[in-house]
């Protein structure tokens, strides 16, 4: 779960919260004044099924009214959450970093230009050949995640570093993708790649889920809150 | 702070729910790592989690293995449907839904002002048979599918066999592959042997290309730094065509022409019948030799002043004869004439001294 704060967390168990969501493209923030639609596809396995070995790319899909200024190809699209309650507004939380694909404008019934853009994360950077290293191989495999994601020009999820911790040994990745580099380390761990909110490499392993916990909750299924704290059965 | 996962409880707050039953525990690891190699760890009594990784490795799948049994993780699928979960949720976070718990591996969420989110651990597989039945056709083909893989395993225990011994009839021909070397045996002998010092072979050898301590192998020559009779490089040659060292330095044709910078001869040179020899150049009856520091020649005969040769026999006389010949000096003790001799003497001149007389005697 994406650190919040205190607030974050207060505003979301007040009745009556609502969400509030903005957009940086290119630089350039689009407020829900001007966003019509907004969505984002996550996965972590390749498979409809467990798998490992993957590297998945996150989608998105937007469709607003569209802006004066113009857009360069392959713009960014940064996505962002704030929960809102009464007159407080939490803080804004990433919700991923993503690339222009494809885009399309529509008229819609009141003549206005629609623009649908559909994008990928900064996954589908490591669809290149392993960069040529100076240094000697084989190569202890987060040294390799850590050069893969520099190459992808992206950061490495502190979740990651935690969870590669047997230090394999890589040999040269010849003739191989980042992808399939980072799809073959993965399986070391027995689990795939994604990208994180922030927009860094992050390793999820297959039986990664923390352990069960069970919280005292009303008839909703909303947990019960004791001074604020949900309270462990 | 650094994010972490975390159960995230949803409750039954989603628009629809859809709980299957729980996956067995796993009870194995396979790795594939290739066509040929796949390590296998654990047993096949639950579920096997299958990895394709060309760098999989024994202890990989032992580090796996002991993760998935040590925290006996079972994957709980499931579908939710406009669930409300909190934006800040992450795929791989931990989700409690209607008193079920399992991750959230897949989610679609959407932008509105509840943030709803259709989260999923996604199947797509049989139904998990409990009163498994088999059709017939699928016996039989499961059936003849373990024939293939017994007559594959025979074929295999019998090819093991044969590389761990020796076999064939070294009279004939027989061969042993050892921990230190392989063999090939004919008549009784050592025919080939290949060790980490090399191949031995003994017998004919036929090679069209390659090199042997240093010398090219070509279809019609070896050579080694002289690539052609005429290269000027320096090596050798030796082909079809004739023999070259040095870079022509010395050279024989296979028409039998010969050329050489520099030839020191210790026998005799024969030329269309004409020998060398240190001493004397001799054609049929003509000769010539090496009187110390000059040449005497003649024709029928050689002379020197103690040795005559006529017709390749050398004699030493003490004289000899010889037919008419046009000289400029003659030198000798003394001449026959028709049975006459004419020499040199000598007569007291009654000083004490003597005066040179010719005599004819």
């Amino acid at each position: 779960m994406y650190t919040v704060s205190a607030l974050w967390a207060t505003l979301i168990a007040t009745d009556g919260h609502w969400f509030e969501t903005k957009v940086d493209i290119n630089g350039v923030t689009y407020g829900q004044d001007q966003l019509m639609s907004l969505s984002v596809d996550l996965r972590m396995f390749a498979e409809q099924q467990p798998s490992v070995g993957g590297c998945l790319a996150g989608e998105i899909n937007l469709s607003m009214l569209a802006p004066s200024v113009s857009i360069p190809r392959m713009a960014s699209i940064d996505p962002y959450v704030r929960v809102c309650a009464g007159v407080q507004q939490s803080e804004w939380i990433p919700q991923g970093k993503y690339y222009i694909d494809t885009r399309e404008i529509t008229k819609n019934d009141d003549n206005l230009n629609i623009l649908t853009l559909h994008g990928f994360d900064s996954m589908l950077k490591s669809e290149a050949g392993y960069p040529s290293t100076s240094h000697s191989w084989p190569y202890t495999d987060i040294n390799v995640v850590n050069e893969i994601a520099t190459t992808m020009g992206v950061g490495v999820d502190s979740r990651t570093t935690d969870l590669m911790t047997n230090a394999y040994q890589i040999g040269l990745p010849a003739g191989m993708t980042m992808r399939e580099a980072l799809g073959n380390i993965a399986a070391m761990y027995a689990g795939n790649f994604v990208m994180s909110y922030d927009g860094e490499l992050l390793l999820i392993a297959a039986n990664g889920i923390p352990p069960e916990t069970n919280y005292l909750v009303d008839a909703v299924g909303d947990a019960i809150t004791f001074g604020g704290d949900r309270i462990l059965v | 702070m650094s994010n972490t996962f975390v159960n995230v409880p949803v409750g039954k707050q989603a628009q629809n729910m859809d709980i299957s039953p729980q996956f067995q525990p796993y009870s194995g690891v396979e790795i594939i790592v290739n066509e040929d190699e796949s390590i296998f760890v654990g047993d096949r009594s639950g579920r096997v989690l299958s990895i394709t990784n060309p760098w999989g490795s024994r202890q990989q799948a032992e580090d796996i293995y002991s993760s998935l049994t040590s925290t006996g993780f079972q994957y709980q699928p499931y579908t939710a449907t406009s669930a409300l979960l909190n934006p800040a949720a992450e795929i791989g976070d931990g989700v409690t839904l209607n008193g079920f718990y399992s991750g959230i591996y897949k989610m679609t969420r959407n932008f509105n002002s509840l943030m709803s989110a259709d989260i999923e651990a996604p199947q797509d597989e049989e139904v998990d048979h409990e009163y498994p039945f088999e059709p017939k056709q699928d016996r039989i083909f499961r059936r003849q599918i373990e024939d293939a893989q017994a007559q594959i395993s025979l074929t295999q225990s019998e090819i093991a066999a044969k590389v761990s011994t020796t076999g064939g009839n070294n009279s004939s021909f027989g061969w042993s592959l050892l921990s230190d070397k392989f063999s090939l045996y004919a008549g009784n002998k050592e025919v080939f042997k290949c060790t980490s010092s090399g191949v031995e072979i003994q017998g004919k050898i036929i090679a069209l290309s390659g090199t042997i301590g240093g010398f090219n192998i070509g279809a019609s020559s070896i050579y080694n730094g002289m690539t052609s009779i005429n290269s000027t490089s320096s090596g050798v040659y030796v082909g079809t065509n004739g023999i070259a060292v040095g870079g022509g330095n010395f050279k024989v044709t296979s028409g039998g022409s010969v050329s050489a910078k520099n030839m020191t001869l210790t026998g005799t040179l024969n030329i269309g019948g004409t020998n060398i020899t240190a001493a004397a150049l001799r054609s049929g009856a003509q000769s010539a030799y090496n009187n110390s520091s000059t040449w005497s020649t003649g024709s029928g005969y050689g002379y020197n002043y103690n040795r005559a040769t006529q017709n390749g026999t050398t004699s030493y006389p003490s004289y000899f004869t010889v037919g008419s010949f046009t000289c400029n000096s003659i030198r000798a003790s003394s001449i026959n004439f028709g049975g006459r001799r004419l020499s040199i003497g000598s007569i007291p001149n009654g000083s004490g001294g003597y005066w040179q007389v010719v005599m004819w005697s």
